[in-house]
């Protein structure tokens, strides 16, 4: 049963990058390659603000969010006006400067010695120790994140980003300053991340640079993928699967290492197969191309 | 009402000069013309106009702003709106979401407008009642639902020019907005250009059918790689033959 | 300080020679291409088995472990790209393509060869030579001629003759090229050798000097992608000029303020250049859709 909430969080923790990844690869129709430094971004921040400072839970989340939110800027501003390629290459650059970060700043996140001890949240008075509190603050911030971009998508701001989706050209002869569009979108999907972190770093209370790899990256961009783009359930049910599978690989008895270069081979391979074939994932409300 | 003018334009791509030194003050109402053959450079001329490729040298300007440097979101605001030779829509969603996206100034384009949503429902419902009001001028009330996808070629350039009036702009420039439309609805969409520019907007259209022009436009500017070669009153222009024979030739 | 350069030399090789086989499919075949790491990884895999393992001669090796990533570019091509390109994909299906299967292919290395870094023996330890000053290892010295044969062999190609020519055409616009005659087939298959080689070149380089494992190609491909961006898409020198650059300011910046701001140097010169000159060294410019 442990074990069963256990996957259960990390698919919460996911579908929290997935459902913020789609509100720019499934409804802007841009890609980045950063989300997994953002996630890193948030769990640092929170793991760093906790241990070192003593802060509280929330605090965490926030610093995390709004750290995550002006260098999101950094990023875009320069790159976005360009063609989109350009700010694929930049966001490309950015996660792996922010990895090398992590990975080599000993003073500051120990490097690969990684952030023990980060202790478990404690909101107003809730002490959230146990694996089911746990689910339940997943559970809320999957939520929230949701909430976030199904309000966005469904608003008239919503409706420029699925126009700079389909035509970005048009958008702009119609007076929409489709920058500032994209540079917003990708600020939040940037916090949500974020928000993803913090709750990972409480949650394992360990973190290392290995989890925030441009393969991560392009696990959550699977996850979108697949599960499928612009919609409701689609991030979620990419999570849930590409999760919930090596722990399934490991039941049958497989060994972990194995087990995790099956999963990177069934995502990536299955990645291909869709743009090929099915392009809007299992159930997607948009096909990639076409 | 300010007026569309430029100065000196030059644009040239990979050496190939596609406006070359075009000084044009085009009049404040009314509506103006552009013919010319394949390749004079009248859509790169309407580009540079509405921003969306910059001059290498020459200003364009809108009454007494200058707007060479503009992006084109800002020229759209400032008033002038545009449509494209080869026709953008989105054609995923329906007429009306297309009118709608082209209404200028909404706070719920803004992200924490959208994500609270004061005041948005009635903005939306305001702009709505408009979108419907302009669907009704162009006559596509009753595919206001309709996917634009689905729509006739012919509507789509009539929900093109919804869209640009959508915006409250008063300089409409239209990027050959009869071409390729069957008889029945060249008449319609003429018909409809007239009463705009009774009602006060400045039109300047781009067009290779002269018997359209010749209907509806009371100036006409004639261009020929990359420059002006003649302008004028329509009938004089028009009646010019070694226009017509350069045109055709 | 020269002994910087000299540091420098190796990596600034690497970066050219990758920043230029990725720059080059990009200007034909119109996609980002994550799968061009691969390309570097299969050669110094392909490197390590028939040298590390087959114990084969040298340059037999060496062309070998080329073959290698010739093969795999142009089989890549065959078996996901082309198949896409005819589902009348766009740039962005192709680029989500690309990562998955730079994900499959980097696993399955994986599983095949395990994770450790494997080493290919260079004989006695070459300790180096010195020169003005300096020293330089054979490796050193080897990959920077080669990268500068390959840059200047490059730059004549499409420069001088005739395939060159089309690949340009091509690449500044396929339409026309088309509708022209240019044989588009021809011109890709050109293109994804020549690339596949170059990443060769790259792989076998680092599979002496550092060794191999299944994600070494990562980070080379990341590099030698901002060194193409900072040449430009228009020349050879460009690229070379962009790569000895970064590779420079990465090891500068790396002495000055510790080794892990060096991917933190490069990339804030990326973002320089794209703030003041998109196009790159000597590139045209870096416009959006045409209208």
């Amino acid at each position: 049963m442990e074990y069963l909430t256990h996957i259960m969080i990390l698919a919460m923790i996911y579908a929290i990058l997935a459902i913020s990844l789609d509100l720019l690869v499934g409804r802007t129709g841009f890609l980045s390659i950063a989300h997994a430094a953002f996630y890193g971004l948030g769990a640092y921040t929170s793991a760093l603000l906790a241990v070192k400072c003593g802060a509280g839970f929330l605090v965490g989340v926030l610093a995390g969010m709004g750290f995550a939110c002006v260098v999101s800027f950094v990023v875009s501003l320069p790159s976005l006006r360009l063609h989109d390629d350009y700010f694929v290459i930049a966001t490309f650059g950015f996660q792996m400067i922010l990895f090398s970060i992590f990975n080599n700043w000993m003073n500051l996140t120990r490097g690969p010695l990684g952030i023990p001890g980060i202790p478990h949240p404690a909101i107003f008075g809730w002490q959230v120790n146990s694996h089911w509190d746990f689910l339940l603050l997943a559970g809320i911030f999957a939520a929230f994140a949701y909430f976030v971009v199904h309000r966005i998508s469904s608003s008239p701001f919503g409706r420029v980003l699925h126009a700079i989706r389909e035509d970005e050209v048009f958008a702009k002869a119609l007076g929409k300053n489709t920058l500032r569009f994209k540079v917003t979108a990708f600020a939040v999907s940037a916090a949500l991340a974020a928000t993803a972190g913090s709750l990972y770093a409480h949650y394992i209370s360990y973190i290392d640079p290995t989890s925030f790899t441009v393969m991560e990256s392009i696990l959550v961009i699977s996850m979108v993928i697949i599960g499928g783009a612009d919609s409701a359930w689609g991030p979620l049910i990419g999570a849930v699967v590409l999760v919930a599978l090596p722990e399934a690989l490991r039941l049958v008895g497989m060994p972990s290492s194995v087990a995790a270069n099956l999963r990177q081979i069934f995502y990536g391979a299955l990645l291909v197969v869709m743009m090929m074939f099915r392009s809007r994932g299992l159930v997607g409300r948009y096909s990639f191309g076409r | 009402m300010n007026a569309l003018r430029c100065e000196k334009l030059f644009k040239s791509f990979d050496g190939v000069h596609a406006v070359s030194g075009v000084t044009l003050e085009f009049p404040a109402s009314g509506i103006t013309a552009i013919i010319g053959p394949n390749g004079a450079g009248k859509t790169t001329l309407l580009n540079v106009l509405t921003g969306f490729v910059r001059p290498e040298a020459g200003r364009c300007f809108l009454g007494s702003h200058e707007t060479t440097r503009l992006p084109p979101h800002r020229i759209v605001l400032m008033g002038v709106a545009r449509t494209f030779q080869n026709l953008r829509l989105i054609g995923r969603v329906s007429a009306l979401e297309n009118v709608l996206l082209a209404r200028p100034r909404q706070r719920g384009e803004h992200l924490l407008p959208a994500l609270l949503r004061f005041g948005v429902a009635r903005e939306e419902a305001d702009n709505q009642q408009e979108a419907m009001r302009l669907l009704h001028f162009a006559d596509l009330d009753n595919l206001a639902n309709t996917s634009a996808g689905e729509l006739s070629y012919g509507q789509q350039k009539l929900l093109t020019l919804a869209c640009c009036l959508a915006t409250e702009a008063h300089i409409l420039l239209l990027d050959e907005p009869v071409a390729g439309v069957a008889p029945e609805m060249v008449a319609n969409i003429l018909t409809l250009l007239r009463r705009l520019s009774a009602n006060g907007k400045s039109i300047v259209l781009v067009e290779h059918d002269i018997e359209a022009v010749r209907r509806i436009a009371d100036l006409v500017i004639v261009m020929d790689e990359g420059k002006v070669i003649a302008q004028g009153a329509a009938h004089d222009v028009l009646g010019r033959a070694e226009i017509m024979e350069a045109y055709l030739g | 300080m020269l002994q910087i350069l000299a540091n420098s030399l190796l990596a600034a090789s690497i970066y050219a020679l990758v920043g230029l086989g990725f720059g080059l499919a990009y200007q034909v075949t119109g996609f980002l291409n994550f799968a061009h790491g691969i390309l570097i990884t299969t050669a110094a895999y392909g490197l390590y088995l028939f040298r590390g393992v087959l114990g084969l001669p040298w340059p037999i090796s060496l062309a070998l472990a080329l073959m290698c990533s010739i093969t795999v570019s142009l089989l890549l091509y065959a078996c996901v790209f082309g198949p896409l390109r005819r589902f009348a994909s766009t740039p962005l299906t192709m680029l989500l393509a690309s990562l998955g299967t730079y994900v499959v292919v980097q696993n399955v290395l994986s599983l095949v060869f395990g994770d450790r870094i494997q080493t290919v023996q260079t004989g006695p330890v070459l300790e180096g030579v010195g020169l003005f000053g300096v020293r330089l290892t054979l490796v050193q010295m080897l990959t920077a001629l080669s990268a500068i044969v390959c840059v200047a062999l490059l730059h004549l190609m499409l420069q001088q003759s005739r395939i060159g020519r089309m690949i340009r055409a091509f690449a500044d616009n396929p339409e026309y090229a088309a509708i022209v005659g240019i044989p588009g087939r021809r011109v890709l298959l050109v293109v994804l050798a020549v690339s596949g080689g170059l990443a060769g070149v790259a792989g076998v380089a680092l599979a002496v000097d550092t060794g191999v494992t299944p994600g070494m190609g990562m980070h080379p491909f990341m590099i030698g992608v901002v060194a193409a961006v900072l040449g430009g898409n228009r020349s050879a020198w460009g690229v070379a000029l962009g790569a000895v650059l970064l590779s420079l300011a990465q090891n500068y910046g790396g002495w000055m303020f510790g080794s892990q701001w060096q991917d933190a140097v490069a990339f804030s010169i990326l973002l320089l250049f794209l703030l003041l000159r998109p196009q790159g060294f000597l590139g045209r410019a870096a416009h959006k859709v045409t209208v």
